[in-house]
């Protein structure tokens, strides 16, 4: 097990593509990092030159203090699951899960009691003997899971693993990945573009955009206090709400951010901020809680709310916020402001 | 209320019919005429005494085929031509194949001139080649600079290395391109887990790569096999009727049987060799099945 550290690590592609520009980073020991960020953000990328399939054009990277530019994939003491799962098609699940073991020379019975024992963990015991054409999604999903794990690493790589699962599949393989990273203690890290995987799984969520680091942080800190209007708007569903605004003394022009559970219907304590009235646009019931979609005129705020049957389309609200909820961003820059006053235009 | 027809008439479906045997008629009346019908009448005439007589005489051209010093010698030349071509021209491809798939400079032009002999007509290839290897050629010219004695290359030892060389040349670009695509088709993921797994370049092409191939490989080879019979086209106009005997091949053979107009013996020559053949074909099947089965989308 081991650390990684990324300095200035930059990854410009024939032709002039920049997917990754000069991003450094520490990962601690046995941490779990989630990348996040929309396609073509540059987190596989990282993760691929991490784990030595693409080499990077500028910068460093170390794997537990060691070098590792120009290191060879198989000296890197590195795996990697691929969200395409990557199973040799010709061979039984036990010898894809046995391969990484044979080319490592570990001896027959070894190689066979490791490769029993992942399967146990993995539930996939009966699945030893099928070829992975005659196996699930979920199923190839666990093989691959167990091709990874059956050799110790120093490092576990995911990109996007579970992207082809279905929602109930997902979210159990989410508890199984969490509860295997507090098993093992190893460093994990793993790419998806799913946000309800990064604020679930993560030690830490690093928020990419452009090639370019956004924000890495803690899922919460990420969530309530985003650094920039980006890793606002990509966390969180629904979207953070933005309105425009100014503050004083020269009424900047400034754009005012709100979760949608912190914006109030028909608030009348003093200490709301009016931010307007409107029509229901639309409602989505999802069970105890709604979304709640309302046009302000110049803008439409998206809000959640417990399912109230009273709250329907083409009804009228007065939309508030307690001042504590917003967060203000400089037009311009996208940055977090720290502004004690401010007004919705 | 008007009544709709669901089930299609009769006559309609008898037109649809006649449609498409209409369309099929010329391609299968040119299989029956020139490969069904001859190979029908090859079967005959390889067990009957003569084509006037027509006497059944069972499995007696064959025996006195097999006893024929000429028959022998030519199919032990075919045997080692088509053994040492086909081989050296699937491996010789594919090794070509994996040098173009990785990152050279000039690649599209490597391709271009492994190709550019697909295009030269065959009179002007026995022209190149007799150029070169005729007693008073080009090579003999060169290594005359170094010392070495004149050779008659078509008419030594070394003629089946020449055509060997001439076949070579001439399929290698093709088979060459053919693996190019089955190597690009071979998936990315697969073979960066196997670098992942630990496994060594080798290890990646004998467990990996070679698996996804073997449907390209059959192709290629039988392919080959089939091209390796076709020379005969180049050998007997570089050569004539009665080459050297390590040039005597299968389709000299029958050539000068037909031009001798003995059709039993030609007739039994065929079919051994459509024997032969469909076991080789079969077998290449078989292992290719075995092999790919699991590979193949």
């Amino acid at each position: 097990m081991a650390g990684i550290i990324l300095k200035n690590l930059t990854k410009i592609y024939p032709g002039g593509n920049k997917a990754v520009d000069d991003i450094s980073l520490e990962i601690a020991n046995g941490e779990f990092v989630v990348f996040v960020g929309p396609s073509g953000c540059g987190k596989s990328t990282t993760l691929r030159m991490i784990a030595g399939l693409e080499e990077c054009t500028s910068g460093d990277i170390f794997i537990g203090g060691e070098h590792m530019n120009g290191v060879e994939p198989k000296d890197r003491d590195v795996a990697l699951v691929f969200q395409s799962y990557a199973l040799y098609r010709h061979m039984t699940v036990y010898d894809n899960l046995a391969f990484t073991l044979r080319m490592k020379k570990v001896n027959k019975k070894e190689i066979d009691s490791r490769v029993r024992q992942i399967a146990e963990m993995l539930e996939i015991d009966h699945l030893l003997s099928r070829k992975p054409s005659a196996l699930s999604g979920g199923e190839s999903q666990r093989v691959a899971l167990g091709r990874a794990l059956v050799r110790k690493r120093k490092v576990y790589l995911f990109d996007e693993p579970l992207s082809n699962l279905d929602a109930k599949l997902r979210s159990s393989m989410r508890a199984k990945l969490i509860r295997l990273h507090e098993e093992l203690g190893a460093t994990f890290v793993y790419v998806t573009h799913d946000q309800t995987e990064a604020m679930t799984m993560g030690d830490r969520i690093v928020v990419m955009n452009k090639g370019r680091i956004m924000q890495c942080d803690p899922p919460q800190k990420i969530y309530s206090h985003p650094e920039n209007m980006f890793t606002a708007g990509f966390i969180g569903t629904p979207q953070i709400n933005f309105i425009d605004g100014t503050i004083p003394p020269d009424d900047r022009p400034v754009k005012l951010a709100v979760r949608p559970e912190s914006l109030l219907l028909n608030c009348e304590s003093e200490d709301c901020i009016y931010l307007g009235s409107g029509k229901v646009e639309l409602v989505e019931l999802l069970g105890a809680n709604m979304n709640v979609h309302i046009d302000l005129g110049k803008t439409s705020v998206v809000l959640i709310t417990e399912a109230d049957p009273g709250i329907a389309r083409g009804e009228v609200f007065h939309v508030s916020v307690r001042p504590e909820d917003v967060l203000v961003f400089d037009s311009q820059t996208g940055l977090v402001m720290e502004a004690r006053s401010y007004a919705a235009v | 209320m008007r009544q709709y027809r669901l089930i299609p008439r009769r006559s309609e479906e008898r037109r649809a019919r006649y449609r498409s045997a209409l369309f099929l008629a010329p391609s299968v009346i040119g299989v029956l005429v020139f490969f069904v019908i001859p190979f029908c009448v090859v079967i005959f005439y390889s067990f009957v005494d003569n084509p006037i007589n027509k006497e059944f005489v069972g499995f007696e051209n064959f025996v006195r085929l097999l006893k024929n010093a000429a028959f022998k010698k030519a199919a032990m030349n075919t045997l080692s031509f088509s053994g040492t071509a086909v081989p050296l021209s699937v491996i010789l491809s594919l090794m070509l194949a994996m040098v173009l798939e990785s990152k050279i400079p000039g690649k599209s032009k490597f391709r271009t001139f492994f190709l550019s002999p697909m295009m030269v007509p065959v009179a002007s290839i026995v022209l190149i080649w007799q150029v070169i290897f005729h007693f008073n050629g080009a090579l003999n010219d060169w290594l005359s600079v170094f010392g070495v004695e004149k050779i008659d290359w078509l008419k030594s030892n070394y003629s089946q290395y020449v055509i060997v060389m001439l076949f070579l040349w001439k399929n290698l670009g093709y088979n060459m391109i053919l693996f190019m695509a089955a190597l690009s088709s071979i998936p990315r993921d697969q073979l960066e887990a196997a670098q992942i797994d630990g496994a060594s370049k080798a290890t990646v092409f004998w467990r990996i790569k070679l698996r996804y191939l073997s449907p390209t490989l059959l192709f290629v080879t039988i392919f080959s096999l089939i091209n390796s019979f076709k020379v005969f086209r180049e050998t007997y106009l570089l050569t004539g009727d009665y080459p050297y005997e390590t040039l005597y091949l299968l389709q000299h053979f029958m050539n000068n049987t037909f031009m001798s107009l003995d059709y039993q013996k030609l007739s039994s020559a065929a079919m051994i060799m459509f024997v032969f053949m469909v076991i080789i074909i079969g077998a290449l099947f078989f292992v290719e099945s075995k092999f790919g089965r699991d590979v193949e989308e």
